[in-house]
């Protein structure tokens, strides 16, 4: 038997609140006789006769407040004492009439969760990192989806994240998964051991998707921002999460994703993976890292090959999924003599980079990058709103030098919720006006999602199948199965 | 996964399809949309030294104690008090710019003196310098409506006993034609001598006789009651005459006229609305002095202007014209015969009771106007600019959770809501006294002024 007794001076609480707390203690595991009141004579006389006062509650004032337990073991009776203090100070629930107003301040939101662990960012540039500042103090991460942030407000930002352990990702971060939930645009991806950090959206997208489609799964993906990795920043979100995930019991393997940063800063991000101990893929997008990577990274030069090396896969991913080059040849054969280009439209920036790499100069390309800020400003994303990309598909297939166009659709949390359906008339149409100028017109998709996605990959597929499109099963496929078709026509 | 979103409410819905738990902030640009005033106050979040700051203000702020131990004439215990001296409500003010109830005041406290024999004296006196205005607030002071004491005024002393620091402030004289409301006929100055020959002498001894009279349960106790400590006071008024009357009643010697000290505060509606002041001023300047604190610790006003006064800037005074509330007139008077706002009362509200304790007094809304709903509301949102919730000063319609205390001069300018005052509202002209009861809100460009001045102080200082 142990008996717990604190004294609290001068801490007033209501009865009825006292009575309520008295009623939670008495119920808790191992406790035989609890009591939360304050000290006034009377109550000294009850816990005199319960057997719940010592020499300390002996002596206490009438408004000190005295929580005593008497429970089978000290630990029982030390951990009903916490649960009362907590119980205490827990704050009141408002259940007045009328609705309580939403919060006014990220500070105030807090409060009304007081276990959040992040905050979402995404107001206007000018006032982006202050609401991170304030997201910082009051202990949260912070996904920080804004752009047009200055990059000494973002060095601030990081450097103040470091000294609590927090994560700034951003700024202009689109896509993280942590613990399992997708934010900005994100797929619905398995759970798994490869931790994810990359200063790309849709990069990170489509090795979280690739993963999932390999049979493995996200631990987490850590988004950076895209200036991350540039001299100015020196990598400070980059060795941040890295931390993270080299401390996260989920993760065994670690992905780092990068477009092309300041080569010190590249070198110095896989010292920091070397550090984490754990084994590592780097893909640093048209990169080629002189010296040969640290032991323990293995270097991939794809998006594919990152998921791939990260399963722990020998060898390379199939250049084209079964069956493929017999397509590609065949389209290739219905080309007219001045079809020679590929035709990217793209919706994810690094899916566009990529591509553009994976063809590099063995064929003509033209690539677009709709995600770009000259072709964002005054409307939505293209990943969200595909009514762009529909009126250049058009113009393009207008263009007799365009051998196949090269189309990214991305699927998952914040796109649109039906991007094959918006798609496919426009590419029935661009298909029609070439035909009318005596073309073929090919159209090469790749689908960036998975099953689990809200629009769903598979429906998604039907849909771009029917409307004459070749599917792919990576976006670096894709890119290959174009190529094969472009080239193909000589 | 528990997050907040401040931004796009898509990203807070598609958490929420995933099953995460999620705070939308109802966000508006900070600084009311301006730049400076966003990019200023951008620099004072998440900034360790001011969460320092804050927190060791807060502290000091809800482990105040105040205990009223005695009742004397100013001119004994009112640090820097002399003969000569005229404390007033609010920010400085020379007596050319005084307001008329301020004014009317003023000589009433110097034909009370004796320092001069009609209104012409007076006038001569105040404006040859020979008179010392000063702010009640230099000198632990507080006074309501016009504020104004003088050297024999009986005061009260409040001894902060957690830090040791004390307050004083002077005793409510009741309604109608009174000092406070710039009243100066005979009748107030024989009130004014009775208060300080026959009340004070008993109700000193009484006080002296019971140890000390902790102020803070009375109030949290007339919380329960349906008080709020600023312009509803009867619960307290009951409970303070309650504690005193056994004391009072075995003086020995008796008081002079012990039955008309009982029926004075028992008649008294507000007796105790400057035991609530100074509670609030002395717990408020414990809390004073702590830098780089944006805890506001004082907002009080002469009549013309409003300042504020913020913990880590001591001594500094923050100002804007001060505003004529909004609210219920009494039959006959309108908007056009009030006075702007005046008081140093407004020190209930800086520490969590008055307005942002309207939820606990309801009844208020008859007084000030509104329903019972505006009262709640108005106390939620108060929650939206303070630190936290007082520990003590609790409001049983919502849950008894405690009252928003602790104005954070940073959330004010974030999200752009000011400080909400309910308060008495004076005839301009002096003597007339009271003629309505509203509300009124803090200016907006004191909290602006503040901010400027703790960003210039911050770059100046050695990094």
């Amino acid at each position: 038997m142990a008996l717990a007794v604190a004294v609290h001076p001068r801490a007033y609480h209501d009865s009825v609140t006292l009575m309520q707390v008295s009623a939670a203690l008495a119920a808790a595991p191992g406790v035989e006789a609890a009591a939360v009141v304050m000290a006034t004579p009377l109550n000294r006389d009850y816990l005199r006769d319960s057997g719940l006062l010592d020499a300390a509650a002996e002596g206490a004032a009438p408004d000190d407040l005295v929580i005593a337990v008497r429970a089978t073991t000290a630990e029982q009776a030390a951990a009903a004492q916490a649960r009362a203090l907590a119980l205490l100070s827990g704050g009141a629930r408002d259940t007045a009439p009328g609705a309580p107003q939403p919060p006014r301040s990220l500070t105030a939101a807090r409060r009304r969760l007081p276990d959040a662990s992040l905050a979402l960012v995404s107001v206007p540039g000018p006032y982006a990192a202050g609401e991170a500042r304030q997201a910082l103090g009051a202990g949260l991460d912070v996904f920080l989806f804004s752009d047009n942030v200055p990059v000494e407000d973002e060095v601030v930002l990081k450097r103040l994240a470091d000294e609590r352990g927090l994560l700034v990702m951003g700024p202009e971060c689109g896509t993280a998964i942590l613990d399992g939930v997708g934010l900005g645009f994100a797929n619905r991806v398995r759970r798994g051991s490869v931790g994810l950090v990359g200063a790309s959206g849709t990069g990170l997208q489509e090795i979280s998707v690739l993963l999932h489609r390999w049979d493995g799964g996200v631990s987490q993906a850590i988004g950076t921002g895209g200036r991350d990795l540039s001299a100015a920043v020196g990598g400070l979100a980059t060795r941040a999460a890295l931390r993270r995930l080299a401390a996260d019991p989920h993760t065994e393997t670690i992905g780092l994703i990068s477009k092309p940063p300041s080569e010190a800063v590249a070198r110095a991000a896989l010292g920091w993976l070397v550090a984490g101990g754990k084994p590592a893929v780097a893909c640093f997008l048209g990169v080629d890292l002189a010296e040969s990577p640290p032991p323990g990274v293995a270097v991939a030069h794809t998006l594919e090959e990152t998921a791939w090396r990260a399963l722990g896969r020998g060898g390379a991913p199939p250049a084209l999924a079964p069956g493929l080059s017999e397509e590609a040849a065949a389209a290739a054969v219905r080309l007219a003599p001045g079809q020679r280009v590929v035709a990217g439209l793209f919706s994810g920036g690094t899916l566009c980079g990529e591509a553009a790499l994976v063809l590099g100069d063995r064929v003509p390309t033209r690539f677009v990058d709709l995600g770009e800020a000259e072709y964002t400003v005054g409307r939505p994303h293209p990943i969200i709103d595909p009514t762009l990309r529909a009126q250049h598909l058009l113009a393009l297939a207008a263009d007799p030098a365009v051998a196949v166009v090269l189309l990214d659709v991305v699927l998952g949390y914040g796109a649109h919720p039906d991007p094959a359906g918006a798609l496919a008339g426009p590419i029935g149409e661009a298909r029609a006006l070439a035909e009318r100028g005596g073309r073929y017109l090919p159209v090469v998709a790749y689908l960036c999602g998975t099953d689990d996605d809200p629009q769903g990959r598979a429906a998604q597929t039907a849909t771009l199948r029917q409307a004459g499109a070749l599917l792919a099963e990576t976006n670096a496929m894709a890119a290959r199965l174009a190529g094969a078709i472009a080239g193909g026509s000589r | 996964m528990k997050a907040i979103n401040v931004g796009v409410p898509t990203f807070a819905q598609a958490l929420v399809a995933q099953g995460a738990a999620v705070e939308q902030v109802d966000w508006r640009p900070p600084g009311r949309g301006d730049p400076a005033v966003a990019a200023r106050l951008a620099r004072l979040w998440g900034d360790p030294a001011v969460e320092a700051a804050n927190r060791e203000a807060w502290d000091r702020l809800t482990s105040a104690e105040p205990v009223l131990v005695d009742l004397r004439p100013a001119g004994e215990v009112v640090p820097g008090m002399t003969r000569d001296t005229i404390l007033h409500a609010g920010p400085p003010i020379a007596w050319e710019r005084m307001c008329g109830p301020m004014r009317g005041a003023v000589i009433g406290a110097l034909l009370y003196e004796g320092l001069a024999r009609d209104e012409r004296e007076v006038a001569a006196l105040a404006a040859s310098g020979a008179v010392r205005f000063d702010p009640c607030h230099h000198h632990r002071a507080v006074g309501p409506m016009a504020g104004v004491t003088s050297a024999s005024m009986p005061v009260y002393v409040v001894e902060e006993r957690t830090r040791g620091g004390r307050a004083y402030v002077n005793l409510n004289e009741g309604l109608g034609k009174v000092l406070r409301y710039g009243a100066y006929s005979q009748d107030v100055l024989d009130r004014l001598r009775w208060l300080e020959r026959i009340l004070a002498p008993p109700l000193a001894r009484a006080i002296q006789a019971s140890g000390g009279v902790e102020l803070r349960p009375i109030l949290a106790e007339a919380l329960h009651m349906g008080d709020e400590g600023h312009n509803r006071n009867r619960a307290a008024g009951g409970q303070f005459l309650k504690l005193m009357a056994p004391y009072l009643a075995a003086l020995d010697p008796p008081a002079a006229d012990l039955a008309g000290v009982l029926r004075f505060m028992a008649d008294n509606q507000h007796f105790t609305l400057q035991l609530s002041m100074a509670s609030c001023k002395a717990a408020l300047d414990a809390a004073d002095g702590v830098p780089g604190s944006t805890l506001v610790t004082a907002m009080a006003r002469n009549g013309v202007e409003f300042g504020i006064r913020l913990s880590g800037l001591p001594g500094r005074w923050f100002t804007a014209p001060a505003a004529v509330p909004e609210g219920l007139w009494f039959p006959g008077y309108s908007a056009a015969d009030a006075n702007p706002d005046v008081g140093d009362s407004a020190i209930t509200e800086t520490a969590g009771l008055g307005g942002f304790a309207m939820a606990a007094a309801p009844a208020i809304v008859q007084f000030v106007g509104g329903t019972v709903d505006d009262a709640l509301r108005y106390t939620r949102e108060m929650y939206e600019i303070t630190l936290g919730e007082n520990p003590v000063y609790q409001v049983p319609a919502l849950g008894f959770r405690g009252t928003p205390t602790g104005i954070d001069l940073r959330l004010v300018l974030q999200t752009g809501i000011q400080p909400l005052i309910n308060t008495g509202v004076a005839h301009r002209e002096p003597g007339i006294g009271q003629i309505g009861a509203g509300l009124v809100r803090a200016p907006w460009e004191c909290f602006v002024d503040a901010l400027a001045a703790i960003d210039a102080e911050s770059r100046a200082a050695p990094q």
